[in-house]
């Protein structure tokens, strides 16, 4: 029985949901939208940020919060270095070319993840008592993961707006060549924008550590949903990866009250087929999306 | 059969080293004969084997040309069309379940079985994969992927349980012991490695590659592109259904985690990355030296040798990203022929 | 302009792409056999008119009769069945595959295919480079291959887009034998081209095009002459 209480508990549940996977989802939009790469790695740099955090914890007992601000900057920096490694010596290569190679590296980071840190699974005990939203009880964990969700993209989409690297971004985003002529070092912009992919996928990490189980393979379930989420909401779209985000939440949440998860996930990518054949482009994506 | 001499720029065979020409000068001037006396060999060995090797070893092997079979299917669509198959092991999977119900709760022998999820795989596959093959490139790759989750999950659901049994997996009782599944497997293979070399040579294979080369202008050119990527389709899934039975007869243990696992997909992509896409011998050759480096990567690091396969992928498309096949053709170690 | 020999009828077609209209309610007519040259300034819609045309873009409204069937939107593969063909301004061959092996792709509608490949092999001077991959020849010869496909479909129209292009002199004059062969067995082509000299002494018949509509159209003596033609191109004091 469907009351209005449950149906708002769903509702927040997944709002805080989508929120995460949103903040997932607008950094594998980025990534797209300025190279036409799509990372299949994505799924790792949030498993790295998730480790990130638990170490800042077990080992130096710092809030994922705190571990986040220290290893955001770090993931940058490391997404940075990939591009410049790898994705730049491919840049004028076939898509396939790119697919391959992360999905090379995909399975590189995640079994170096395993050797590093072990299989074990783990996890954060932190801020895990109850809270009452809007009739909901949540544990403190989730509206806090919310915040820091909703704050990071925040900060991405200001970044991207106003700053001059943001505009350098978003000219290449629209037209490499045009950018390039304007005197913009498409190479460089790559490097920044897979750069923040990484961080906010990142952060996003931080904060599934916090909330779920951490473990070396944990990065695929949310490479899927984010591309359920970019692909409804459009690829190369920000906002229709944040609006996709959440909106996957809160129908994630609702499926998974009603039939159990494993269906859940199964309906999200039968819907993601569907949008494929119905409009490529997604809600609010390029057009010059799929077909010929 | 000699090739003409190629007189490309930047080509000048009196400067190459011995030892390329050699081998290109050997291939070159064999006869028929000789390959087939080769060929014939080669198959005579494999034949031997089992009655030789330890069981271990059997399996290994086995397990060698499972992948080169399935390196051989993914090759017939993703490698020659250049349509990127993400989601293999959904129709692997898919055809180890029709295989497995069909001979627990239908009671067919075996063969019967095979054939029956061969045939199924293939018509239902293609016909779920048809509409996406609207989708460019990355696009296809993912609503592929998708599917095969959508597959496994399907497998897993409690909804299907009753013919799936759900994540409790089905056992059953293979007749073919080990020996008779490398038989059938190396017969398999070969016959998939005689069907990639007629198509290879046929004006159906030239207009696959037509079609990973640049679609539209063969379409321009009147190729019919949607019939072609359908004829693909079906070779590519027949083979997965087909396979997918063979695997569920080695394993006599199914369930969905275990036939819909990623490595079904990413194993014969690796091999036909490697080897060369759209080639006769690139699945035999990614086959080979991929088996062998993750048995050498695996014995030597265990710990660390799926991460040195990743390294690989990497490295393989960075400096081969045509594999090694089309390495080869291009510095002129082996002749450029549809036929290699 | 339709008469029984009108080969090609464009009529009222627009082509918009949101609030841009790439191609304003062009409507003409071309006759079998003709030599026709689609010239204008960059921009004017002309690469657009001929997506319109041979199916790579469907028009926003109006249509297309090819030798008085209705082809209006009908895809590429189509359209090349029927006998219109075209090739692509940035030219397109397939790379990975040899000059023998780029014609015989184009065997589905003829007859004895190695035959008709060996003798545009053979017209094109790549016979003896046969077997070497596309994308290892020259611009130029690349240029030969494209139209050599075209033709071994044996087409009754053909659509050029901007053929010369960087091309020397000694290739544009193996290219204008070429279609001047066709012509003489009756073919039309029409002719996407910048190279003025070349438009004016051989083009039968010549439509300008700007802004995405027919500016004018006629016979290149009378077309040179006029005006508003000479505007469109030579604002200032340029010499093309």
């Amino acid at each position: 029985m469907v009351t209005l209480a449950l149906l708002t508990e769903l509702l927040v549940i997944g709002l805080f949901l989508g929120a995460f996977y949103g903040l997932i989802a607008i950094g594998l939009s980025l990534v797209f939208g300025v190279q036409n790469v799509i990372n299949l790695a994505h799924g790792e740099f949030v498993m790295l940020g998730a480790y990130a955090a638990f170490y800042g914890w077990a080992l130096l007992s710092l809030s994922p919060i705190v571990s986040l601000v220290l290893s955001l900057p770090l993931l940058f920096a490391f997404g940075v270095f990939l591009q410049w490694l790898l994705l730049e010596r491919i840049n004028d290569k076939t898509e396939l070319a790119s697919l391959i190679l992360t999905f090379g590296l995909a399975l590189s980071l995640r079994n170096l993840a395993q050797f590093v840190f072990s299989a074990n699974y783990r996890s954060i005990d932190y801020l895990t008592e109850s809270v009452s939203i809007l009739g909901a009880n949540v544990s403190l964990n989730r509206p806090l993961g919310f915040g820091v969700a909703i704050a990071v993209a925040a900060a991405f989409f200001l970044f991207l707006r106003y700053s001059d690297w943001g505009k350098a971004i978003r000219a290449t985003s629209q037209n490499p060549a045009i950018a390039k002529a304007c005197g913009i070092n498409t190479s460089h912009v790559r490097m920044v924008s897979f750069g923040l992919g990484a961080a906010t996928a990142g952060a996003a990490g931080g904060i599934a550590g916090m909330l779920y189980t951490i473990y070396p393979y944990m990065g695929l379930q949310y490479l899927l949903k984010s591309f359920v989420v970019v692909v409804i909401g459009g690829l190369g779209s920000l906002v229709g990866a944040a609006i996709g985000g959440i909106g996957f939440g809160v129908v994630e949440s609702i499926a998974t009250y009603q039939l159990s998860s494993n269906e859940a996930t199964m309906i999200a990518f039968v819907l993601l087929v569907v949008m494929l054949l119905v409009r490529p482009q997604g809600l609010f994506g390029r057009s010059d999306a799929g077909g010929e | 059969m000699t090739v003409a001499q190629d007189t490309s720029v930047g080509s000048d065979r009196d400067l190459l080293s011995s030892g390329q020409a050699w081998l290109y000068d050997t291939i070159v001037s064999a006869s028929h004969t000789q390959f087939v006396g080769v060929l014939a060999a080669i198959v005579v060995v494999l034949l031997a084997l089992p009655l030789v090797l330890n069981s271990y070893l059997v399996q290994v092997l086995f397990t060698v040309f499972l992948f080169t079979g399935l390196a051989f299917g993914w090759n017939f669509m993703s490698g020659f069309t250049g349509y990127v198959d993400f989601g293999y092991a959904g129709f692997i999977g898919f055809g180890a379940y029709l295989t497995v119900i069909s001979i627990v709760d239908f009671g067919f022998p075996w063969p019967l079985a095979l054939l029956t999820a061969m045939g199924v795989t293939a018509l239902v596959g293609t016909a779920i994969s048809v509409p996406m093959l609207r989708l460019r490139g990355a696009y296809f790759a993912i609503a592929m992927l998708a599917a095969a989750t959508a597959a496994q999950l399907l497998a897993s659901s409690s909804y299907l349980r009753p013919i799936t049994r759900g994540g409790s997996g089905i056992s059953f009782f293979p007749e073919l012991g080990l020996t008779g599944q490398y038989y059938l497997a190396l017969t398999i293979v070969l016959i998939l490695g005689y069907v990639t070399y007629r198509i290879a040579n046929a004006p159906f294979g030239l207009r696959l590659l037509a079609i990973r080369d640049d679609e539209t202008l063969a379409a321009s050119l009147g190729v019919k592109t949607v019939r072609e990527k359908i004829l693909g389709m079906l070779l590519h899934t027949a083979v997965a259904g087909l396979l997918g039975g063979v695997l569920a007869f080695n394993l006599s243990y199914i369930d969905p985690n275990s036939v819909f696992n990623i490595q079904y997909t990413e194993f014969p992509i690796v091999m036909v990355l490697f080897g060369g896409l759209g080639t006769v011998l690139g699945p035999v050759i990614g086959g080979v030296i991929f088996v062998v480096l993750y048995e050498v990567l695996w014995s030597t690091f265990p710990q660390a040798y799926q991460f040195l396969f990743g390294a690989a992928i990497v490295a393989v498309v960075l400096f081969m990203p045509e594999g090694i096949v089309e390495y080869l053709k291009d510095n002129e170690y082996i002749p450029r022929w549809r036929s290699l | 302009m339709a008469s029984a020999d009108t080969i090609l009828d464009v009529t009222d077609v627009t082509k918009r792409f949101g609030e841009l209209v790439a191609v304003d309610d062009v409507s003409f007519g071309i006759e079998r056999g003709t030599f026709v040259g689609l010239i204008g300034p960059n921009g004017a819609g002309k690469s657009t008119l001929f997506n319109l045309i041979t199916g790579v873009l469907s028009p926003t409204s109006g249509s297309v009769h090819f030798d008085g069937e209705d082809i209006t939107g009908n895809a590429l593969r189509k359209n090349a069945e029927r006998g219109l063909v075209r090739t692509f301004q940035q030219t397109r061959v397939l790379e990975r595959m040899t000059v023998r092996e780029n014609l015989l792709i184009a065997s589905q509608l003829t007859n004895s295919p190695e035959s008709r490949a060996q003798e545009l092999l053979e017209t094109i001077e790549l016979a003896d480079k046969q077997d070497t991959l596309a994308r290892d020849l020259s611009f130029g010869q690349q240029k030969l291959i494209s139209i050599s496909q075209v033709l071994m479909l044996e087409p009754e129209l053909i659509l050029l887009d901007e053929p010369l292009a960087g091309v020397n002199p000694t290739m544009e004059n193996k290219i204008l034998e070429i279609m001047r062969s066709q012509l003489e067995r009756g073919k039309t082509f029409v002719l996407v081209e910048h190279d003025m000299d070349v438009v004016m002494s051989e083009c039968d018949d010549v439509v300008v095009m700007e802004s995405g509509s027919v500016l004018t159209r006629g016979p290149p003596s009378t077309v040179q002459q006029n005006e508003r033609v000479l505007e469109a191109y030579f604002g200032s004091d340029d010499d093309e």
